[in-house]
């Protein structure tokens, strides 16, 4: 498999889930990965999951949140490997809205917008210019169906819903450089985190007392979704290699729902 | 490449333009192809394209606006090829539109959507039961930018918004049977039928085309998204419109705020 020979990937919050699928599909595919995570043991995981598998990654450690952290990640994936092409930011938290928006404390508001949005301002800040030079580039935000349908958890869509009007405002300015932008919107994925989440006691406190198990379960949006059974990182990574790839040349600021179904089901 | 091994494939309107570069990829993907077009030579000549890359490939004529027709191309195929996995919705057309709605003619309002939109209906109608049986399928409904924002071309842009609604409603219908249904909806791309309408006047002066990519799409930027939406790398993906486009739906994007 060749869909992305020779593309320079980085993927932010490659250390797990969704974004360790991304980056293992991206390496499957001929792309050479930078590993960007804040945890450690988890994205050097990814690395050594990735070089057993015959390709190739490199972990660089990074908060997306810290300016000097990501601009030494796009330096150094330019020192590692001559270039940047690809930047997928597959970072972000979920799970701290609380069911009253009165009880949500400043803190994980600016958590939330500090990772999920601000976070994808710095990569994409500091990955320009590198693509620039390469001659163009693809940037694929992962952002959520929180962002387009109605979302019991207002903080974080309000965070995700910037990374959908950012890719949009970005992919207009870049375009003249030959570097597209554009957003996969997934909604409820089977990942560890989102099953340790629906088991948390905050979140059963939280969300349960409300809601009913099943709703519950994968958040509110299982609610509408036409297709059975909640998605797989897979699905989402199929969906990044296409965006990231030349296959998909004409297609910039554009939204591609990953989703089952869901979100148009709601907005009718 | 074997992104769709296995699969055997109808793709309306394969005779020319982007339902050509639909079923090369396709086939090139290993997909079996049938090509459906109501111009045997078009149609012909596709299948020798694929045939001489190694591909599998057969014609059946078909006027998708007849219901007999289209029972006849699903019937045919099942005999043939065992099954239909994947539908691709091609077939279109703009011809008789014009850039004044008034100055439309019934006749031209009639064959838009009997082409358009009744086909669409026609194919579904008579493939569903077969991906019913088969335990799933997916259906690609290739629709237009003219679906999502402001068509220059009113019966066009009124026929296309029809296929993406029924999209969306046979995705919600058939769910739940594992059939997924989703649409494509390209902007500028360079074919035989674009090239036409630049030529007698009903695009040129069409007033939105900004893009944000320097160039016209080609057939082949349809096929590559075609291409993910028949494969089961899309498997967890239904009633999507996807916009392959250039970016130039852009300055209207809050219009459709799926996409």
């Amino acid at each position: 498999m060749d869909r992305l020979t020779g593309k320079t990937s980085i993927v932010t919050g490659a250390g797990e889930g969704i974004g360790r699928a991304i980056a293992r599909m991206f390496a499957h595919e001929g792309a050479q990965v930078v590993i960007a995570n804040r945890n450690e043991a988890k994205g050097k995981e990814t690395v050594e999951l990735i070089k057993d598998a015959g390709g190739q990654a490199t972990f660089i450690r990074t908060d997306v949140t810290d300016t000097e952290d990501v601009k030494r990640l796009v330096e150094e994936t330019v020192a590692i490997y001559g270039k940047l092409d690809v930047l997928c930011n597959s970072h972000g938290v979920y799970g701290l809205d609380t069911r009253e928006i009165s009880d949500l404390p400043e803190g994980d508001w600016d958590l939330m917008m500090d990772t999920n949005a601000k976070g994808v301002f710095l990569t994409t800040k500091y990955a320009v210019p590198a693509m620039r030079t390469a001659g163009g580039g693809s940037i694929v935000n992962i952002s959520s169906i929180a962002a387009l349908a109605k979302s019991a958890q207002p903080a974080y869509a309000a965070s995700k819903g910037a990374v959908n009007a950012f890719t949009k405002g970005v992919a207009t300015q870049v375009a003249e450089f030959n570097i597209r932008a554009n957003v996969i919107s997934p909604s409820t994925i089977e990942t560890d985190r989102r099953t340790e989440l629906a088991q948390s006691a905050q979140y059963k406190n939280d969300f349960l007392a409300h809601t009913s198990e099943d709703e519950a379960a994968g958040s509110v949006e299982i609610i509408n979704r036409v297709l059975p059974g909640f998605g797989e990182p897979d699905d989402i990574a199929y969906a990044a290699v296409y965006l990231a790839s030349d296959e998909s040349a004409y297609v910039t600021a554009t939204v591609l729902p990953v989703d089952g179904g869901t979100t148009r089901t709601r907005t009718d | 490449m074997n992104r769709l091994q296995g699969k055997v494939s109808i793709i309306t309107g394969a005779g020319s333009g982007i339902g050509r570069g639909i079923a090369e990829k396709f086939a090139e993907e290993g997909s079996i192809v049938v090509v459906a077009d109501a111009s045997p030579a078009g149609g012909e000549e596709t299948v020798e394209l694929i045939r001489a890359a190694g591909g599998t490939a057969n014609f059946q004529q078909v006027d998708v606006t007849k219901a007999e027709d289209v029972e006849r191309l699903a019937q045919d195929t099942i005999e043939r090829y065992g099954e239909i996995s994947v539908l691709v919705n091609n077939a279109g057309i703009s011809s008789g539109d014009t850039l004044r709605i008034h100055e439309v003619t019934e006749e031209a309002w009639d064959r838009i959507m009997n082409v358009n939109l009744k086909g669409v209906f026609f194919c579904c109608k008579y493939v569903l039961p077969a991906m019913l049986e088969r335990g799933g399928g997916s259906i690609v409904n290739i629709a237009s930018a003219a679906a999502m924002g402001m068509g220059p071309r009113a019966a066009y842009a009124a026929s296309k918004g029809g296929v993406a609604s029924l999209t969306r409603s046979i995705a919600f219908q058939y769910g739940e049977y594992n059939i997924r249904a989703n649409a494509i909806c390209p902007g500028p791309v360079d074919t035989p039928m674009s090239r036409a309408a630049r030529a007698n006047g009903t695009y040129k002066q069409a007033p939105i085309v900004d893009l944000c990519v320097d160039r016209r799409g080609e057939p082949e930027d349809i096929a590559y998204a075609a291409l993910y939406l028949a494969s089961d790398e899309s498997k967890y993906v239904t009633s999507d419109m996807m916009l392959v486009d250039g970016g130039a739906m852009r300055l209207r994007a809050e219009q459709f705020r799926n996409n």
